[in-house]
């Protein structure tokens, strides 16, 4: 497991809903993913090592 | 969505001054994730999806508001149920969260229009510091990805986990 959160952004998690996965078997968000998907297509990812 | 003047300058100021979030569900794969906003618009059931794109460990993060009655997701409704800020913040949560199950992912994400590509770059903007602490942060730049820089117009942000010392 990662490292234990803190900050601001720390999550309040209520709890595990096994049927939120049905989302990922279902076209959401397909404009916005296609788009993305298409700008990485195009323009690669970052140069992780250029500083 | 938001503009200039004096809206978006409370809207910067309360992203500094507190970070409320709802409580969130997960999915078992831990890359779905849900919580109601709750304003004068009602309950509005929002969605937070990490999409895998299946290479380079790559995920497309989305989310938006889940229609009751029809069931589809819409991330271009404009849900006016003055929580914003706390919205947000709770998205991020679920990035620190998503990324401590899974820190070697790369999380990529562009808004569903103009202006929202413009107010995720804000809210990163004024949250850089705190948000630099834990993730490197990338910009895409006409056609170059470079480390984020503030009131810069980017297209897609790309951010990825710092390992861990």
């Amino acid at each position: 497991m990662g490292k234990k959160l803190s900050g601001p952004f720390t999550p309040k998690i209520k709890g595990v809903d096994k049927s939120l996965d049905k989302y990922l078997e279902q076209d959401v968000f397909k404009e916005k993913f296609d788009k993305m998907n298409r700008l990485i297509d195009k323009y690669g990812l970052p140069d992780f090592d250029k500083k | 969505m938001l503009g200039n003047g004096p809206y978006n300058l409370v809207f910067i100021f309360a992203l500094h001054m507190h970070y409320d979030q709802y409580e969130i569900l997960l999915g078992e794969t831990a890359l779905t994730y849900e919580f109601v906003s709750h304003g004068p618009k009602g309950n509005v059931k929002k969605v937070v999806i990490y999409s895998p794109r299946g290479v380079d460990n790559l995920f497309n993060l989305g989310f938006g508001d889940k229609n009751e009655e029809t069931g589809q997701l819409d991330d271009r409704v404009a849900t006016n149920n003055g929580d914003s800020v706390k919205v947000l913040a709770t998205v991020a949560s679920t990035v620190y969260l998503f990324t401590n199950l899974f820190p070697n992912a790369l999380i990529s994400a562009t808004g569903s229009t103009q202006a929202r590509t413009r107010l995720y770059r804000v809210v990163i903007s004024n949250n850089l510091e705190t948000i630099k602490r834990d993730f490197e942060v990338f910009g895409l730049l006409g056609d170059e990805w470079e480390t984020f820089r503030t009131d810069t117009d980017y297209q897609a942000f790309l951010i990825r986990r710092r390992k861990q010392s």
